[in-house]
Order: structure tokens, then C-alpha cells, then sequence
């Protein structure tokens, strides 16, 4: 009777483990969930290495949600260029010409700065199960801190990579480092998260690393030198009247 | 030296005040490049060619933005002195809640196109002009004055007063109009007018800009001279000019970029004829570019002008390389593909034709 008990108790919490399991996509959700603010003001930095030096772009960002946001370049080569995304378009403001475009379509894929982020990426509209079918395949300690390991792989040919390899810290729901792979499988990129930042009971990485497996010393790292959550922006800050 | 002794005292002024000015961010910016080319058999030149720029901004102010910028060309493209100066920016932009305005010499940009634009409807007259030898086309600035009003966060309506190049007695000469922006569902609308006081014309235009699977713009102007008959004239200045871009991403680390843009003068020639000496104008003109992009930096591009109605056309691939921090390797070479008295001509009758190539750098610090 006793070893009948201890059966059917164990089996239960199986099933209570199993219907109670965290699954993939809610990772991804919760994910993606810490990485949108009701308002942000970000100065950052993204410095391209390769083996002629290095290239610094800086900037200042504004956002609100996930629909809005203004991107400001700061460094002397493009100093005063903005971009602005408002829901599913983009702007790109040129002063030395006065000039703005407006960015629609498949134009949005083109590259950021020559970074790894698409326009489209800006946009928001787009989350990671949009492009992406999920599986949770277990879970693996980075630098300390344990994940879970979630595969990715692309529902269609119109992102840069096929498949990725996330891992995604089990406490604080940030991705700790992600692989980029090819289709068939061969690594390209290998990005992660160096440090964070705790802003407002957040938990944001500050500091990222991509390292281009297939080039010699070829890396971006991307730095948030200051962030600031709950600021109160001007009304009409995401209007085309702010790109002068 | 004409050219120089105008301009030498006010640069003098400028860079001595330079230290007073704390709010202020100072950039240099040069362009320096080598040519060779042929224009005929037997005929070749080389030359070099330089622009240097001392650009003065105004900084951390949020209403108020301000440039000073400082040119010298080299060699003078009016080939009267081996350097040519000139103040090519000097203006204010400043802002209150509801309305903004821009004063002095500045840049500035109506309708849409990279380079046949019917919307631009001051500057837009020497598009089959444009050097696709470079790697920005539209560098244009007047001395201007303009007014923007918003109406909502996709909307607005500008006004614009040009001044004459040069004082004159008469007020006729100077130009003046206005624009409207807006959308229609997803489509950008703009429509503008400009009295154009030198050519004593009124020049209303129009433009659209939306996305059908690609990104597509469409332009037209004509010119209404005053107190003459409508219908030739307009005839004669009517303009339309189409364009279709996209792009797509090619493995993980580049994109191809494909734009073609058309210019069409319905009421010119589209039948190709020998011209003798003097230039035609066709019906037709195409602008079509194609470039790869790296993310690293790099990027390769062919570009050109054909001529549909003669079959003639300039091919012009070239590469640009960010390969420092603010420093590019910039290279481009033109093909010109025609009889001699074709548009583009291998051997022109006149003016430029044959082949070039042009290499060089542009760094910025």
C-alpha cells in the first residue's frame, strides 16, 4: 500500500511537473517582454573590429513601446543622420542634403550601419516567433549563470540566419549568448552578453559582442553607456517635424 | 584669385573666433582624387580633383541648429583660378512650438528621386548632369528663407522664398511657392508650386512615394509661363519621372540594392537622328543602379545613364571601402557606349564621352 502510494504520488508530480513546464515559447515571450520600455533615452555605442582597426558609430536613441523610436548618430562621419520608426515604416533623415526617405517594404531588411540589424528589426513588428519555430533542448550553465537552450529555426528564407541557438538565462529571461548559423548548420556568428545593467528593477545588457566566425578578427560590440526608463518625452518627438 | 580675395577675410574672421566658441563642433571633411581619361583617339587628359570642407555646427541646443560650412574646390570648376572658395552653408534653423524656420544658405530637397526627381522643381533641370561619379549626388544650396508648419506627424505644409544669386533692381527675379505633405492610406503625397521669377514661370508639381512589393515614386511638373499661351509651353516643360527600388539580403553579410529610374518628356524626340553639333533631347532617359553591399564596410555598384531613343548609354561601376574610421577608398570608372553623335558617345562630337577613371579618398575628422 505504502509502495503504491509512493507510485502514484510520483507519478503525479511528474504530471504536475509536465503540465506546469515552462515551454519555448513562453520563454521567448518572456523574452521578449524584458526588452520593451514604456519609454527609454539609450546613449550606446557600436564598434565595428576587423583587421584594419576599429570603427566607432555613437548614438542617441529615444523609444516608446515597441512602435516608436528615433535614433540619433552622434559620431563626427554621420553626425546628425537620424532614423525614425513609426509602426511599420522608417525614416531616414540626411542633413548635409536635406533629405528624407521614407523606407517601406523590403528596403526595411537593409542592414543598420553595417551592423547585424536590419531595419526591419527596429521595427518591432516582427518578433522572434514570427521568423522563428522554437524548441527548449535543455539546459546548460554560461559563465555561471544557468539557461535554458532554445533552438531556432527560420520559417522563411527572408532572415539573415536559418537557424540560431539562444541561450537564455532561467532567472532574469535575457538571452546570455546566441549562435547564428547557417542551414547547414555551420556557425557564422557568435553573439554575447558581457555585461548588464540593472535599471528601474531591470535587467539589460549593456555590453554585446558579435564575433564573425568565418572572417579574421572581425567582431561588432554594441555598448549602452547610459539608459534612462520612464522618461517623459516630448509629445512630438516621433514625428517627421523632428528630423531637421 | 577673385574667388579668393571674397572670402579670404571672412575665413580669417571665422577661424580666429573659433576658439570663443564653446557650443560648437568643428569637422573636416576632404575629397581627393586622381582622373585619367579619354575623350578621343589621341585625346587624353589626367587631372586632380579636390574638395576640402571646414564644417562649423552648432551644438546642444534643441531649437536652435546652425552650420557654417567653408569649401574649396580644386582645381575651380570655373577654370579661372587653380583653387575655388566659397562659403557653401551659412544658415539657422530655429524653431518655436508651432512653427519652424530656416534662414541663410542652405540645403534642401522636394519630391522624391536619387536622380530624375520631377518634384524638384528648382534645382531638378540638370539631372542628365549629374556626376554618378561620386558617392553623394545632391550637394545643391541657395540662399533661402522657409517656413514649415506641421500638421500632424506625417503632414506638413513649407513655404519658400529663394533670392536671387546676385542683387538686382527687381524684385521678378526672385522665387517663391510652397508645398504640402501628406499621406494618403500608405501613400506619401506631395504637391508644391514655385514662381520661378528668372524664367517668369509658374511650376506646379506633384509626387507620390508608396510601396507595391517594391518601392515605387512618381513625379511630374511643367512649367505655366505667365501671360502666354498655356499649351506649348507647358507642352514643352512637362515632366514625368518614375522609380522602383528594393533590395535583398544575400547570405548572412550582404545585400543587393537594385534601383531603376526613368525620366520622360512626352513631347520630345523619340526618334534618334543625326544631331550635328547641337545637343537633343530625347523622350526618354533611364537611371539604373544595382550595388552589393558588405557589412563590413565595403561596396561595389554599376550605375549609369542609357538613352532608349539612340541606344546609347555611360556605364559606371565603381567600389567605395570604409576601411578606417572615417576614412574611405573611394574608385570609379565611365564607359561611354555610342555613335558620335548619339547621346553618349565612344567618340563624342562634344563635350564628355569616351573613357575615365577616377580613384581616390574621402576622410572626415
Amino acid at each position: 500500500m505504502k509502495q503504491k502510494n509512493f507510485i502514484l504520488i510520483t507519478m503525479l508530480i511528474f504530471i504536475a511537473a509536465a503540465l506546469f513546464a515552462i515551454t519555448a515559447e513562453e520563454i521567448v515571450n518572456k523574452m521578449e517582454l524584458n526588452l520593451v520600455y514604456d519609454t527609454a533615452i539609450v546613449e550606446g555605442r557600436m564598434v565595428l573590429n576587423d583587421r584594419f582597426g576599429a570603427r566607432t558609430s555613437t548614438y542617441i536613441s529615444y523609444t516608446e513601446g515597441e512602435e516608436k523610436s528615433l535614433l540619433e548618430f552622434t559620431n563626427i562621419e554621420d553626425a546628425g543622420q537620424k532614423i525614425l520608426r513609426l509602426e511599420d515604416e522608417i525614416y531616414l533623415y540626411y542633413p548635409d542634403a536635406e533629405e528624407t526617405i521614407r523606407l517601406q517594404g523590403a528596403a526595411l531588411r537593409q542592414a543598420v550601419m553595417g551592423s547585424d540589424f536590419s531595419y526591419e528589426d527596429m521595427t518591432g513588428d516582427k518578433g522572434i516567433l514570427d521568423s522563428y519555430s522554437v524548441t527548449l533542448d535543455g539546459e546548460e550553465s554560461i559563465d555561471g549563470n544557468s539557461c535554458y537552450i532554445l533552438t531556432l529555426t527560420a520559417k522563411t528564407r527572408d532572415v539573415p540566419y536559418q537557424k540560431e541557438i539562444m541561450w537564455v538565462d532561467k532567472e532574469l529571461f535575457i538571452y546570455r549568448q546566441v549562435h547564428k548559423l547557417a542551414k547547414s548548420g555551420k556557425l557564422l556568428k557568435e553573439m554575447k552578453v558581457m555585461d548588464l545593467i540593472k535599471v528601474d528593477g531591470l535587467n539589460i545588457p549593456s555590453r554585446l559582442t558579435m564575433v564573425d566566425k568565418l572572417k579574421r578578427n572581425s567582431s561588432t560590440e554594441f555598448y549602452m553607456d547610459s539608459i534612462k526608463l520612464g522618461i517623459v518625452l516630448p509629445a512630438d518627438i516621433f514625428s517627421i517635424g523632428e528630423l531637421w | 584669385m577673385r574667388s579668393l580675395a571674397k572670402i579670404l577675410p571672412t575665413t580669417i574672421l571665422v577661424i580666429l573666433a573659433l576658439p570663443l566658441w564653446g557650443e560648437s563642433s568643428i569637422t573636416a571633411k576632404m575629397e581627393l582624387y586622381n582622373s585619367i581619361g579619354r575623350l578621343k583617339a589621341d585625346n587624353w587628359y589626367s587631372t586632380g580633383i579636390g574638395i576640402a570642407s571646414i564644417i562649423i555646427n552648432q551644438k546642444d541646443n534643441k531649437n536652435v541648429k546652425s552650420q557654417i560650412k567653408l569649401s574649396a574646390v580644386m582645381p575651380d570648376p570655373t577654370g579661372t583660378d587653380p583653387v575655388y572658395f566659397d562659403i557653401s552653408r551659412a544658415y539657422v534653423k530655429f524653431r518655436f512650438p508651432k512653427i519652424r524656420a530656416v534662414i541663410g544658405k542652405a540645403p534642401f530637397s522636394w519630391g522624391e528621386g536619387l536622380v530624375f526627381n520631377a518634384g524638384d522643381v528648382i534645382f531638378g533641370g540638370s539631372a542628365l548632369n549629374t556626376n554618378l561619379m561620386q558617392s553623394e549626388f545632391l550637394d545643391t544650396a541657395t540662399w533661402l528663407t522657409t517656413l514649415y508648419y506641421p500638421l500632424g506627424d506625417f503632414s506638413f505644409l513649407e513655404s519658400i522664398a529663394i533670392a536671387p544669386d546676385i542683387m538686382s533692381d527687381s524684385i521678378e527675379i526672385t522665387m517663391g511657392g510652397g508645398r504640402m505633405v501628406t499621406k494618403l492610406g500608405k501613400t506619401k503625397l506631395e504637391s508644391g508650386y514655385i514662381y520661378d521669377g528668372p524664367e517668369d514661370a509658374h511650376k506646379p508639381y506633384i509626387t507620390l512615394q508608396g510601396n507595391l512589393y517594391l518601392d515605387w515614386h512618381l513625379s511630374a511638373t511643367g512649367a505655366l509661363p505667365t501671360g502666354n499661351a498655356l499649351s506649348d509651353s507647358f507642352a514643352d516643360s512637362l515632366v514625368i519621372t518614375a522609380g522602383i527600388y528594393s533590395l535583398a539580403r544575400i547570405g548572412y553579410d550582404g545585400t543587393l540594392n537594385y534601383r531603376l529610374e526613368a525620366m520622360v518628356k512626352p513631347y520630345e524626340k523619340w526618334n534618334a537622328y543625326s544631331a550635328g553639333t547641337e545637343s537633343e533631347v530625347y523622350g526618354i532617359y533611364l537611371c539604373p543602379e544595382l550595388s552589393y553591399s558588405f557589412n563590413s564596410g565595403m561596396a561595389l555598384m554599376l550605375r549609369g545613364f542609357v538613352s532608349p531613343v539612340d541606344l546609347s548609354a555611360v556605364a559606371i561601376p565603381g567600389f567605395s571601402w570604409n576601411v578606417f574610421q572615417g576614412f574611405n577608398l573611394i574608385g570609379f570608372a565611365a564607359f561611354y557606349i555610342g555613335d558620335p553623335d548619339d547621346t553618349y558617345a565612344w567618340e563624342p562630337e562634344t563635350g564628355a564621352g569616351g573613357f575615365s577613371l577616377l580613384a581616390g579618398v574621402s576622410v572626415t575628422y
